[in-house]
Order: C-alpha cells, then structure tokens, then sequence
C-alpha cells in the first residue's frame, strides 16, 4: 500500500480520487493548491506517488512539477498529471516538464489506479501522444 | 462747358448721396445767384441796355451750344461736353445785366436739357452747377473788369480768369456726383480732365472774343467765327473717341484675363459677360444657356431664335423689357447653343420713364468682333465646365477616400507614397509619410505586388499592439502605381483570441464537473460492494450537485449566445422589492455567512424580472466571493437616485485596473490567464448581467481602482 499526494483545487475531483484510492487501501494526503503541494512534501513524509491537477489557481501544476524535478528528494518521485487541458500545447508543456503519466478529464479511476500501479512498480512512462 | 450723364446704375452706393450732391449743388446755386444779386449787380455799375433780338439770339445760342456735345466716358458715366459758356462770355463782354443773362442762359440750357429728354435729376443737377460756375464766371468777370473797354487788356484778362473760374467750378462739381455715383475718385477724374478743360476754357474764350470782334467790325464774317467752332468740336470728338478707346482696352484686358482663367460657371459668365458689354459701352448683358440657366438681365427674357446667324440686333419685344436696344450673339457650349446679348437699357427714374439720350449701337464692324470674342467666352466657359466636372468628379473620390474605414495609400513606380488616406493615418499613427519612414511603414510599403490580406503586427505609438491586414494591387497604365489598402484588424484578432481562449476555459469548466460524475459512476460500478451505503449516498449526491452544475454551465452558454442576437432575451418585468430578492439571492452563499453585509432598508420597488434580478446579483456576489481574500467582507447597498434604484455590490479585493474595466463585460473575457486562473467560470457572467439588465432598461457598472477593491452597480428602474 502507497501515500499518495494529491493536488488539485477543485473540491469534488479531490474527493473522487481519494474515495479511489482508500477504495485500494493506499493512504491519502490532499492539497488544493500548488503552495499547499510543495508544503505538504518538504513537512511531511514524501508521498511515493503525486497526483497533480494543471489549472490552479496562482501557482499552475507545471510550476509545481518543474520545482519538483528541480529538488533532489522529489526528483524521481512519479508523477501523474491530471487536466482538463487536452490541448497539444499544454500536453506537451506537461512532458517537457517531466511528468511519468498524462491523464486527461475525465478520467476513468481503474486507469488512474493502474497508472498508479505501473509507476509505483518503476515500471514504463506512458509514451507522449500528440 | 460741361454736363454730367451718368445713368447712375452700376456702382451707385445709394441713392440718397447722389441726391444729396444734387439739393446740395440746387442750394449752392440759389445761394450763387442771390449773391449775384444782391452783391455783384449793384457794384458792377453801368450796363447796356438790351434788345429783344439780342436776348433771343443768346438763347438760341445757348441751346445749339448745349445740344451739341461730346459724349466722354467715365466708368458707367458720361460726360457731355458742351460750348454752353460762349453765350456767358459773349454777354458779359457786351456788359448785358447779368441777371437778364443768366435768365436768358439758364432758360436755354433748360430747353435743350427737354430736347435731349434727359432725366430730371440730372436735369436739376445740370441747371443747378451751370448757376453756380456761370455765376462765378460773371462775378470774376464783372469785379476784375474795372473800367476797361471790353476789348481792353484788362478786360481780356479778367474774361480769361473767368472762364477758368467757370470751368474749375463744373469739374469740381461733376467730380462729386461722380464720387457719389460711381465711385470715381475725384483726384482720378481731375487729373484725367484738367488738360482737356483748360484748353476747352481757353479755346472758348478765344472763339467768343474773336466772334465778338467781328460782329461788331464786320458782322457779315459772322459765319466764318462758326470755323474754329467746328474745329474744336472735332478736337474734343477725337479726344473722346480716344478716352473710349482706352476705356474699351481696359475692358478687353479684364475680359482676357476672366477668360484665361475660368471660374466655375456661376463666377466666370457675369464676370466675363459683364466685361463683354463694357467693351461695347453697353449698359446690361443678359445670357440663357443651351440648359436654360439664366444670367444678367436674361430672367424675363425668352433667347431669341437667331437661325444660322451668328449674331442679330434686337427688335423691341425681343429683349428683356428694360432694354431700349440690344444685340444677340450666338455660341456653342456643352449640350447646345447658348445666346448672350448686350443692350441699352432704357433709363428709369422713379416713376418717370423716358427713353436714353444716347443713341447706344455696336456698328456693323464692330459685330464681327463681338461674335469672335463671344466664342472666346464660350470657350473659356466649357474649359471652365470640364473643370468643374472634373473637380466635382475629384471631389467625390476625395470623400471616398476620406471616408474609407480601410486606409488607403498609393504608392508610385519610385516609391513616393502619392497617397495617405486619413484612415491610414489612423490606423497606423503615423500622420508624416516623408521618410524615413518609420518601420511599419518600410513593411506596409514592401508587401509584395497583388498580395491579399498580408497579415503585419506592430506596436503603434500609443502602445497598442495593431494587426493589419494588408492588401496590395499594381496598376499599370501610362504611370505605374500600387494601391495599398489597409485593414486594421486588431479586433477581429482579439476577438479570435477571447473565442480560443474561451474554448479553453469552457472546456476546462465542461470537463471539472463532468470528471467527478464520470469517475463516481465508474467506481460505483467496481467498487459497488466495498463501498458503505453512507458513501454511495454521498456519491450520488456529489453526481447529481454536479449535474447540475454542468447545467447551469450550459444554460450560461445558450444565454450569453442568445444575448448577442439581441432578440432573444426575454424579460418578464413585473413591480417586485429589490432589497427582497438581494436578500434571497443572498441565501445561495450559505458557506460564505458573516462576509456578506447587506445593508438593511426599507422596500425599495422597482420594474423588473425577479428571476433575472437574482441571477444578476448572485453573478455580482459570486465573483466578489471569488476573486477577493477568504474572510474579507463583500458589501451590499441600496440607493435610490432619480428615477433609478441601484443595488452595489462592494468588495476589498485588488481592484481592477482602468483599462480593463469595460472589458470584463466582453463575452469570454476573463482577466487572468486561463492556465493558472484561480477561479473557474466561463467569462460569461458579467456579459450576461449586463445585457440582462438593459434588457430589463437597466445597467451594470464598475467603479473601481486598483488596490482599492471594486464596486458593480446594478441599476434598476424605480416603480411609478
């Protein structure tokens, strides 16, 4: 069983991936927003897998992640990026950055959870498509 | 000596000071022989005794002497030149009673005035300034004289001086109601006439000495004293025709140069019309073009029929009705044959009516003249038409041009910029096309021959980022040019850039509701038998808050669509109480208890739709909640101003700067970048408000400044 942090502002997206989750037994720590997001992971223990939502207010998901991959600690952690933004420039702002997955909303929760699964083993990135 | 004969039309300045010269020359007259009277008379000593045939043949005398003139042209007047001063000298030399004399003269001068038919004024003024100068001469005469025989040395000279004094007495007087008249300087009349006046005085005074002597040596050589006479009557002839010709030049020079430089019609025909007919002495000019338009005195008068002559002289009826003779020539113009006529007019005074002295004629040498420089006019008035069909043609292009919404520039083969249109000058900023040329310009200029819609984007210098839409087509002819137009494109590009942005942030606001509704329905499938029943309930609940969500999403959409077709969005107004439905409207923000102050007041009733009204001010009160600080207070208040009822809605957030105010009433406008905005919504929600509230007659306005949060005012009309 895995701690899994997730981010995102919108209060009922949060509640679905945390019923998912503790669903499949894996802990839960949620932040609305990307400041909360960088708090909860320098306080806390590291989470062994991130959940990001893009569009957020002040700080976005890709700033986020950009200042994950720029700390040691988080450098390798997996990271899934969740949005409503399925454009190709903003998929491809999000591979640039270094996400493991790009999850597009709406999402099916079995293949959030296999996601999770995959990364949490090592296994494969998704490869880009645009 | 000499008579005035202006006919006191042309330039008259009025006819008040023209009559005011002549009462005033009648009094001076009057003045004149009282003083010759009562003064000269009784000093003058001794005079010899008339007889009947004596006074019959200086009144003879004095009519032939005053019908038998010169006429000499100044501007419009004339000036007869008349002998009348032979019969003065003639009795004074003989020492006749002056008063007898003068009687006898005046009388004379009256006779011949009815004989040449003159008008009375004139006829008064010519009496009158003959009084004066006669008077003049007999009282120079009679006082210088002293005791010398008439032929005595004494005598001649006093008779000399008289004569002088008489001549410069009716050249001061004709100065003056030529002044009056037609504005004739008098320094430009008397430096003109002196000359001539003084050898006129001298010449008579030689003629009436020399005829004296000899009637009363050898009476039967009479006759022969007649000879000088006749001479000088040819010297003044030939000098009158010489002012004529020097007037008629005058004339011709000014005609040459209207025709040189035509005019619009409406200038160049009585200005050149009128020269023609003073080159003639004509008095009036009446023109009807093959059109029908009419000049001069044409306005009564249908153009005669001249058939293949080219000109005609007149025949009463033909003319207009104030002329007494008249001419016609024909010419050719734009659209067919014209007729231009020059005449005398028949001379008016009031209610008198009396045909003119002058026997006014063009002579038949004279015809072909006058039909040349008539077609010369016509000429010149056709060159004149083009012109002003060309200018009007110039004209119209102009406010094309002018008022063209696209810029327009006309670029030559070398690149001169021929051409700026205001609208480029607008558009672009730049108002001084020399070069060098500012950068955007170098690229408007440099778009390829025959390009459509080349798009150039730069900032202008009032900081705004300009997208053009460039244009460029070659024309060759006998000069090649380019035209460049100039379409300024920035709102169309911004508009597209608020429609991709909304698809995004509608996208984005489409799929957050939908995420949660998909993944519960999803995870109630899998995980149906892990879940307790508390957490199935509570999912649902979450699927159907969202749902509805979604819908009221869409609803939003249809309406802010249904908002820019302007038919559509409906109203029901009905009497309702603002403060109430803010109030209810209030209750859809449970979470946000304690932020939200609403001002407590009275019922305030206004004409509007309950529904909309709610949905307006829940649009003012969300996005105050949502874009100011948790905790920090949102204000409503009521006021009524005029006929109105405003509803406020007041936060204490960052505020809005300036320049962004009326934007955030544009559909999809959204302040922030829709990838990090910390707010969902669509952009749609103050659009909507507003155009709700002007449907309902209303407003929605923002007052706000930077720093100190923002107040939208919803405005309302009163009840009653």
């Amino acid at each position: 069983m895995a701690t899994i942090l997730i981010v995102d502002d919108e209060p009922s997206v949060r509640a679905l991936i945390r019923d998912t989750l503790e669903l499949e037994d894996h802990d839960v720590i949620e932040a609305i927003d990307g400041p909360g997001a960088l708090t909860a992971l320098h306080e806390g223990d590291l989470p062994d897998c991130v959940v990001l939502d893009i569009m957020m207010p002040g700080m976005s998901g890709l700033d986020v992640l950009t200042q994950l991959r720029s700390e040691a600690a988080t450098k390798e952690m997996p990271v899934i990026l969740l949005t409503a933004m399925s454009d190709d420039a903003t998929t491809w702002a999000g591979w640039s950055a270094g996400a493991n997955v790009f999850l597009p909303k709406p999402f099916d929760p079995g293949a959030l959870l296999d996601w999770i699964d995959r990364v949490l083993e090592g296994g494969g990135e998704m490869e880009p498509t645009l | 000596m000499a008579q005035v004969g202006s006919d006191l039309r042309h330039h008259a300045p009025s006819w008040l000071s023209v009559r005011a010269v002549v009462v005033l020359t009648g009094l001076t007259a009057l003045a004149a022989v009282a003083f010759l009277a009562l003064v000269v008379v009784p000093a003058g000593g001794d005079f010899a005794p008339t007889t009947w045939w004596q006074l019959a043949l200086f009144f003879v005398i004095a009519v032939v002497s005053d019908v038998v003139y010169v006429p000499v042209r100044h501007a419009d007047a004339w000036e007869e030149l008349t002998f009348v001063e032979i019969v003065l000298i003639w009795g004074a030399l003989l020492l006749v009673e002056p008063l007898e004399l003068l009687a006898v003269a005046l009388l004379g001068f009256l006779l011949a005035e009815l004989l040449a038919r003159r008008q009375a004024i004139k006829t008064v003024f010519n009496l009158a300034s003959h009084a004066i100068a006669s008077v003049g001469l007999l009282t120079t005469y009679l006082l210088l004289r002293g005791d010398s025989t008439m032929f005595g040395a004494r005598s001649v000279l006093a008779m000399v001086l008289a004569a002088l004094v008489f001549t410069g007495l009716n050249l001061l007087l004709l100065s003056f109601v030529l002044l009056a008249a037609d504005d004739v300087p008098p320094r430009e009349f008397l430096g003109e006439q002196w000359a001539l006046s003084l050898g006129m005085a001298l010449g008579s005074v030689g003629i009436a000495t020399m005829g004296l002597a000899i009637e009363q040596n050898t009476p039967v050589l009479l006759p022969f004293a007649a000879l000088p006479l006749l001479a000088m009557w040819y010297a003044y002839r030939a000098s009158s025709s010489h002012a004529a010709a020097r007037e008629r030049s005058r004339w011709l020079i000014e005609l040459g140069q209207a025709i040189s430089s035509p005019a619009a019609i409406d200038t160049f025909v009585p200005q050149a019309a009128d020269a023609l007919r003073r080159v003639y002495g004509a008095d009036d000019y009446a023109v009807v073009l093959a059109g029908g338009r009419r000049f001069g005195a044409g306005h009564d008068w249908a153009a005669v029929d001249l058939g293949d002559a080219d000109a005609k002289r007149l025949e009463p009826g033909q003319m207009p009705r104030t002329w007494a003779r008249g001419v016609a020539v024909r010419f050719e113009e734009q659209g067919g044959t014209g007729v231009l006529a020059v005449g005398a007019q028949i001379a008016t005074m009031g209610a008198l009516r009396t045909p003119w002295s002058r026997s006014w004629e063009i002579s038949e040498t004279e015809m072909p003249t006058l039909v040349a420089l008539t077609s010369a006019v016509s000429s010149a008035m056709r060159v004149g038409q083009s012109l002003s069909a060309l200018t009007a043609e110039t004209a119209k292009l102009q406010a094309v041009v002018d008022n063209a919404t696209d810029g327009i520039c006309v670029v030559d083969a070398r690149g001169n910029v021929l051409l700026w249109s205001p609208a480029a000058q607008a558009i672009t900023g730049i108002t001084d096309v020399a070069a060098p040329w500012p950068p955007i310009l170098r690229s408007i200029i440099a778009v390829p021959a025959d390009t459509v819609g080349h798009l150039l984007e730069f900032d202008r210098a009032d900081e705004q980022t300009v997208t053009l839409h460039v244009t460029r087509v070659d024309v060759y002819g006998s000069a090649a040019t380019s035209v460049i137009t100039i379409r300024d494109m920035t709102r169309e590009r911004r508009a597209e850039r608020l429609k991709s942005d909304f698809i995004a942030t509608i996208s984005h606001e489409l799929r957050t509701p939908i995420t949660p509704i998909r993944g519960y329905a999803d995870l109630l499938k899998r995980r149906w038998d892990r879940m307790s029943l508390e957490k199935r309930e509570s999912v649902l609940d979450t699927i159907a808050e969202r749902a509805d969500h979604l819908a009221r999403l869409v609803d939003d959409l249809l309406m802010a669509a249904r908002a820019d077709t302007e038919t559509a969005l409906r109203v029901d107004t009905a009497t309702i109480d603002v403060v109430a439905v803010a109030n209810d409207a209030a209750k859809a923000f449970p979470e946000v208890d304690g932020r939200l102050r609403i001002a407590e007041t009275s019922p305030l009733l206004v004409t509007a739709d309950r529904t909309r009204v709610m949905q307006i001010i829940g649009n003012l009160v969300g996005n105050a909640l949502k874009y100011t600080p948790a905790g920090s207070p949102i204000d409503i208040a009521f006021r009524t101003v005029d006929e109105w009822v405003e509803v406020s809605v007041t936060d204490h957030g960052g505020g809005i700067a300036e320049n962004e105010q009326e934007k955030v009433f544009e559909r999809f406008y959204r302040i922030e970048d829709p990838l990090t905005m910390r707010t969902g919504g669509s952009g749609l929600g103050l659009h909507i408000s507003r155009q709700l509230a002007r449907a309902m007659g209303g407003d929605v306005t923002l007052n706000s400044s930077p720093g100190h949060g923002c107040t939208f005012v919803l405005r309302l009309r009163a009840e009653g």
